[in-house]
């Protein structure tokens, strides 16, 4: 009976755990959509390479990049923290970066992508837009012809608190990108 | 049911009588129950039973998601977020019913495991789709069998240690194929390791540990597979390290009742085929450290793959050396494998010659086959004289292979071989029947 008892009390923290892990990460992405600033991210052309790919869309930003004084000290895959601006078209632009969190509420965790030239390409973790698989492609088009050179008519609103980053909608053409691909 | 089974079960059947006859004293009995062992029963209605739960499992809770996908877009966040707890709840409520009521039951236990499994990985998915998470699939990855690996524990299921095992392989590729961190995935396989351990000593000879063999071989080759590729060729040494050590496990165990027949079958395979793509001086010349300059031989991955081989090699010297203990002298040849190959390398380290590393495979082959021919006819088992003559029939094909002769020759030759080892099984099969 007592190793009946104690299995019990093993599969009810399991069970509590199983629960709480998401719950905790619900939680902590709804405070960000809830009290996060929103940041207008432009979107750039996606290598179109990707074993997953179907039911989502495949993000990649223009404000991916930032310049800093001595590349050296970064490395790949390093964590990092930008701090976050407006530009005059209200787009968001990057005003510093370093390996310390800032000391202010609003900037993002990213990772070194690579370097180059005094200038560190970044990675968000904000990669993926889900829509179901019947959407998806219609989106993922869409977001191709107005995200190139001569058409650049697509972004991302973010909610950004404490590094942490949260995809709100993709608009393209100033729309949502579910309403855009329905007309 | 074999014949050596049918007689040990109409043996056991006969004691009781035996003992009240006065023939045979308890303590009698119990030596010939000791000597002889459990009769392992494969209960193929029960097996089927859980197979058809399993699968029953899978297709209900594929289609809840489904199902629920169906209205998904239409739905707020935080009715999506709701709802992708709802399979995971059930799965819990039926695995605390499992626990309380249907433990001993084989298809109950599997089926709910497997659900809860599934459960686990879709409440994470439905989660991060309803706020886009992207990026770090590895740690997403890590919690998700993190959180399974619990079921596998607690209702004592095989399949889901099975889908446990599959996703840490997933994970492991991922991480290589990213170069990201692969430490979690290891720290989970280690924690699947004692459950294993504990359903080979708990359920010996049963068929749920012809499966977990079979897992367990797949997954030791994939991941030696996976970890391979980075340092200076040591790929050598860990395969056929690896295969030594699963057929010398197999002798340990007891290769005459399962699972040790699985591991034994799958090891001699195993040296086989290492062997016989060692044996050609080509592969020898990729191998040299000559043509690893560009690989990243002093990172962390080489590491993991320098670590991976050494115990690997570790597990072959000190089965080989409880083997030379048990004094079962005749399994030592194949179990030498490891040696073989830690051997050849160094060889072909020092001397930078293809040749002697390929030759020495090549003996070794040759030395393989010889044994399981003179085993073969010493117990007039026509099984293992087939075996030896695969083996050298395969040496001579490669090195056939390994030469310039013309086609024609060499197509000649295979159907000589092929002749030659029906006219050989005839003559065998007619002499035992006569014998």
């Amino acid at each position: 009976m007592s190793k009946k008892i104690l299995l019990i009390g093993v599969l009810a923290i399991t069970a509590i755990a199983q629960i709480l892990i998401p719950l905790s990460v619900i939680s902590k992405w709804e405070n960000v959509l809830k009290n996060g600033v929103q940041y207008k991210f432009k979107t750039a052309p996606v290598d179109p390479y990707d074993a997953f790919r179907g039911r989502y869309v495949a993000l990649r930003f223009e404000q991916d990049k930032i310049k800093v004084n001595d590349e050296k000290k970064y490395y790949r895959k390093q964590n990092i923290f930008v701090t976050l601006d407006t530009d005059k078209d209200g787009y968001v632009k990057l005003s510093g970066a370093d390996i310390v969190p800032p000391e202010v509420l609003y900037y993002l965790k990213a990772q070194v992508n690579w370097t180059n030239k005094k200038e560190l390409h970044l990675d968000y973790a904000l990669n993926r837009y889900y829509m179901n698989e019947h959407d998806a492609p219609k989106a993922e088009k869409a977001y191709w012809k107005n995200s190139r050179r001569e058409n650049k008519n697509a972004y991302v609103t973010v909610r950004v608190l404490n590094g942490c980053g949260v995809i709100e909608k993709l608009y393209i053409d100033g729309k949502p990108v579910e309403e855009y691909i329905k007309k | 049911m074999d014949k050596k089974k049918k007689f040990i079960k109409w043996l056991y059947s006969e004691l009781p009588s035996l003992i009240s006859g006065g023939v045979i004293s308890e303590e009698n009995a119990r030596k010939i129950k000791t000597h002889y062992g459990e009769i392992s029963e494969v209960n193929t209605g029960k097996l089927a039973l859980a197979i058809l739960s399993v699968t029953g499992a899978l297709l209900i809770g594929g289609g809840i998601i489904l199902l629920l996908a169906h209205n998904w877009e239409s739905m707020t966040r935080e009715y999506r977020a709701v709802i992708s707890f709802i399979p995971l709840i059930i799965s819990q409520i039926l695995a605390c019913y499992v626990m309380l009521k249907k433990r001993e039951s084989a298809a109950w236990t599997e089926s709910v495991a497997t659900a809860w499994t599934v459960s686990v990985i879709a409440c994470m998915s439905l989660i991060c789709q309803t706020y886009n998470l992207g990026g770090d699939f590895n740690f997403f990855w890590f919690i998700c069998i993190g959180l399974s690996l619990p079921a596998v524990y607690l209702l004592n299921s095989i399949t889901a240690c099975i889908l446990c095992m599959a996703g840490i392989i997933f994970g492991l590729g991922y991480s290589r194929w990213e170069n990201e961190n692969p430490f979690y995935f290891w720290g989970l396989a280690t924690a699947t390791a004692p459950y294993i351990c504990y359903s080979y000593h708990k359920y010996k000879n049963s068929m749920r540990n012809i499966y977990l063999s079979f897992a367990v071989i797949g997954f030791l080759t994939i991941t030696a597979g996976m970890v391979s590729g980075n340092g200076l060729g040591v790929w050598v040494i860990s395969f056929s390290s690896l295969f030594a050590s699963i057929y010398l496990a197999s002798v340990i165990i007891d290769n005459e009742k399962i699972p040790g027949w699985v591991f034994k079958y799958a090891g001699m395979t195993g040296i086989i085929i290492v062997s016989v793509i060692l044996s050609f001086k080509t592969q020898w010349h990729f191998h040299s450290y000559r043509s690893y300059e560009l690989l990243p031989y002093k990172e962390l991955k080489a590491y993991i793959e320098y670590a991976y081989t050494g115990a690997l090699l570790l597990f072959s010297i000190v089965f080989l050396f409880r083997l030379f203990v048990m004094k079962k002298y005749e399994s030592l040849l194949w179990g030498l494998s490891g040696l073989v190959g830690v051997t050849a390398y160094v060889i072909d380290m020092l001397s930078e010659t293809p040749e002697i590393p390929a030759l020495m495979f090549s003996i070794f082959l040759a030395a393989l086959g010889v044994l399981m021919l003179v085993r073969g006819f010493k117990l007039k088992s026509i099984f293992r004289m087939n075996w030896g003559i695969i083996i050298i029939a395969l040496l001579i094909l490669m090195r056939f292979f390994d030469s310039n002769i013309d086609f024609i020759v060499k197509g000649l030759v295979f159907m000589l071989i092929g002749i030659i080892i029906l006219v050989f099984n005839l003559f065998l099969a007619k002499r035992i029947k006569a014998n």
